[in-house]
């Protein structure tokens, strides 16, 4: 993947960067393979982007993140629209406070264990439903390691 | 004995802070990067001993590729210090300790200073110094240019260093580059620092490529896979870093500061760029009615003093009209300059103008720019000399010049005083309003210049952008007010300076060759034989005598008409005349100041030329627009 299609509030590792005039101040800055990256914000229309390299905050514009080839870490958490479908715990949800609402009443709340059907649909501790795209996209969770092993069960 | 000693670190890390504590200066600080772009020099003593300065821009690596970079590398390279003190910022040390690795490279006198260390105590961020000391193999001092916290350690740091110099070499970069390094060190003259630029060389560094031997061709000696072995000794220098904190650094989880909120707000997607113009508004608004009850004041009581000097003689009259009038209309808008650099002072050290660049940065691909310019342009309001040299900071360079170019359209605050006389006669109803409009007006005549330039005097692709964001920093009322100071004594000094003497050539020009009737003194003859030219947008010849004697400073346009109406209480003009006026005088002609600097900055007399004759062209058009447009609605 490459670090401009990464989506916000995700942690990548680098693994490679395509040479450019700029990649001398990049490796200055610490954008390296094998470095992480948060991906922070975004400016309006989507570009450029604010990412956190150690503890600095730098601006990239699109055209330069596309040049840094990325994976995500292992322990980061990534929005429901990019993960394939399997058991998820709920790390935190990117929302306004009436939609938090809602997907709490779902049973979609931080610390959740969740899990998303082939079908899209989520099926959480409540029961099994359909959110939508702009919710799952607001929804980041980490993958489920043994604790979370056993069924979901109906409330 | 003199002791020279150069400070370099990351931008933004706090040199130029620490400069001015160590030398009790005080030079250009604000909490953005890219503030400091030429060397700077001081000079102090102690313990008998005269300690010299130097202040450098900021730097990740010294691969240098902006011209303020580079300035630091070839100081460190040509002139290195007796003592280089690398700056650290305690709060992100690795970038830092990455450079402080590098420079370690060039064989000097190293002292590395972990400043901001206030900032980091709060965030529970705790250094190790001894065991930094003993893998870094360098003095290591914790400073804090705010509190003051270790200046006077790192003094004797400094003392202590070059009695007994110590030039660690640190890293073994593994032998596949450890030989690659041997093998090209034979490329470079004896005179030049080898082990240095032939691994600059293996990093694919374009400066050292320039400093090979006359006889040896790049393409023919350099390895193929450089860029990856400029990764791996970037990669080798990181992980030295990372594992040097691991033991010497100590941190606690970070919370959610109160500040990470407000920023949330400030950058948002929708609503950051609305929230910029507010602001922007209430900046202009603040300049316009903070100081308005001042400017008031201090205009009656000039009016007071002229009446009662009165001008009968030669002599009082070139003190009342020459003097107090000429000079006083200036003068008595100064508290609406200090004012706005209130507003600007705020904006600078908050951290919110790069964040600015941030939000811009998009709209400014069109303009073939970056929001880095667009910030650049910001400072402009202030001073268009400022712009023109914070643009070292702009990495490529058909940008650098395109910003330099389109900077005198940004309405600097010499224009305010004009701006307040001339609105205050012709739109005494709708003064905050109209001041705002000339400030949109101004920031529309810059972007439409961007795009002219870029379409006929330099053609070219869109351009990277890396820039940081620095912390927010709540900004103290001292350091404002310093700001505004050092910013606002300019004013002070050219009232006392260009425009007194300017003044005092316009009175000679009145007041010859008959005192009696202002109609047939010189500078009447001046107006009316170039009135021809301005016929068209309806400028009377006091009008434009003013507008040939204030292509020196603006402000002297005040000080004319002030004193060929003998007060600006005095002056008549109509709305859409002095509406043609104030569009002109936008864009005519950058000052004197300005052109210097364009000059200076460009190395060449092709863009001042081009800069004068485009902004004549210019706001002639849109002066004669305004005035065509205005008589059919008026
Ligand atoms: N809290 C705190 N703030 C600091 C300290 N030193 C500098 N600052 C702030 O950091 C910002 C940058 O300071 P400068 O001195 O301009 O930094 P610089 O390294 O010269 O920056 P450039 O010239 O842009 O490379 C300003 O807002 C300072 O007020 C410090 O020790 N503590
Ligand atoms: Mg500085």
């Amino acid at each position: 993947m490459k670090l401009s299609e990464a989506p916000i509030g995700a942690q990548v590792e680098v693994l490679h960067i395509e040479e450019s005039d700029i990649t001398p101040r990049l490796r200055g800055i610490g954008v390296l393979p094998g470095i992480k990256i948060e991906v922070l914000k975004s400016a309006p229309m989507g570009d450029p982007r604010m990412y956190r390299v150690f503890n600095k905050v730098i601006s990239l514009r699109s055209s330069e993140a596309e040049l840094i080839e990325v994976q995500t870490s292992e322990d980061s958490p990534l929005p429901l629209t990019f993960v394939s479908p399997g058991k998820y715990r709920v790390e935190h949800i990117e929302c306004g406070r009436i939609a938090w609402m809602n997907l709490s009443r779902l049973g979609i709340i931080e610390g959740a264990i969740v899990q998303l059907l082939d079908d899209r649909r989520v099926k959480t501790a409540n029961g099994v439903y359909d959110v939508g795209f702009g919710k799952l996209r607001k929804i980041y969770v980490i993958p489920c390691k043994q604790e979370c092993n056993h069924e979901i069960k109906n409330a | 004995m003199v002791i020279t000693v150069g400070l370099i670190g990351n931008p933004n890390v706090g040199k130029t802070s620490l400069f001015n504590k160590l030398v009790g200066a005080r030079q250009y600080v604000a909490n953005w990067p890219g503030v400091t772009v030429t060397r700077v020099e001081g000079a102090t003593s102690y313990k008998e001993q005269t300690l010299h300065f130097i202040d450098l821009p900021g730097l990740y690596t010294l691969s240098a590729t902006s011209l303020d970079e580079k300035v630091t590398r070839d100081f460190l390279l040509y002139s290195p210090p007796n003592v280089t003190i690398v700056v650290i910022d305690s709060m992100s040390p690795e970038q830092g300790m990455y450079l402080l690795l590098e420079t370690l490279e060039l064989n000097l006198n190293v002292i590395a200073v972990f400043n901001a260390i206030d900032e980091a105590k709060k965030n529970s961020i705790k250094f190790d110094k001894s065991s930094l000391e003993s893998y870094l193999r360098v003095p290591i001092v914790l400073t804090s240019a705010h509190t003051g916290e270790g200046i006077t350690e790192l003094m004797e740091t400094i003392l202590a260093t070059f009695r007994k110099p110590n030039r660690p070499k640190l890293l073994d970069y593994g032998p596949e580059i450890e030989s690659k390094v041997a093998e090209f060190e034979q490329y470079f003259e004896d005179k030049y620092n080898k082990r240095f630029l032939s691994l600059k060389l293996v990093e694919g560094d374009k400066f050292a490529m320039e400093l090979l031997k006359k006889d040896v061709e790049p393409t023919s000696v350099l390895p193929s896979n450089m860029s990856d072995l400029a990764i791996k000794i970037a990669k080798r220098r990181y992980e030295y870093v990372m594992n040097v904190l691991n033991r010497a650094m100590s941190k606690s989880e970070s919370a959610i500061t109160s500040m990470e909120a407000i920023d949330h707000v400030f950058t948002h997607k929708y609503i950051g760029i609305p929230i910029f113009f507010a602001l922007m508004y209430l900046a202009f608004n603040f300049t316009f009615k903070a100081s308005e009850p001042l400017v008031g004041l201090i205009e009656v009581g000039f009016q007071k003093l002229t009446d009662l000097i009165g001008s009968n003689s030669i002599f009082t009259s070139l003190i009342s009209q020459g003097i107090i009038n000429g000079v006083g209309s200036v003068i008595s808008f100064i508290p609406s300059i200090f004012a706005l650099f209130f507003a600007l002072g705020i904006m600078e050290e908050s951290g919110y103008l790069p964040r600015i660049a941030f939000l811009m940065d998009r709209a400014m691909y069109s303009l073939k720019l970056t929001g880095r310019s667009f910030m650049t342009l910001l400072l402009g309001f202030g001073c268009n000399v400022s712009s023109v040299m914070a643009a070292r900071g702009l990495t490529d360079e058909r940008e650098r010049v395109t910003t330099i170019l389109v900077s005198p359209f940004v309405s600097c605050s010499a224009r305010i005083p004009v701006y307040l006389m001339i609105i205050g006669i012709a739109f005494p109803n709708h003064r905050a309003e109209a001041f705002f409009v000339m400030y949109l007006l101004s920031i529309a005549l810059t972007a439409l210049s961007a795009r002219i330039i870029n379409k006929i005097v330099m053609k070219g692709e869109s351009i990277p952008l890396v820039m940081e964001l620095p912390r927010y920093r709540f900004p103290s009322l001292s350091n404002v007010a310093t700001y505004m100071w050092n910013r606002g004594k300019h004013f002070l000094q050219k009232a006392g300076t260009i425009i007194l003497v300017a003044s005092v050539i316009v009175w000679v020009l009145i007041y010859f060759p008959d005192p009696t009737n202002i109609e047939n003194s010189f500078a009447a003859m001046i107006g009316k034989g170039l009135q021809f030219i301005f016929a068209p947008l309806g400028f009377q010849w006091q009008t434009v005598s003013a507008l040939i004697f204030g292509s020196v400073a603006k402000e002297i346009i005040v000080s004319s008409f002030a004193q060929f109406y003998g007060g600006v209480g005095n002056i008549v003009l109509d709305p859409v005349t002095a509406s043609a006026l104030m569009v002109f005088i936008l864009g005519y002609i950058p000052c004197f100041a300005t052109l210097a600097a364009i000059k200076s900055e460009t190395n060449s007399l092709k863009y001042p030329i081009i800069s004068v004759v485009y902004s004549l062209s210019i706001s002639y058009i849109l002066a004669f627009l305004v005035s065509i447009i205005g008589r059919v609605i008026v």
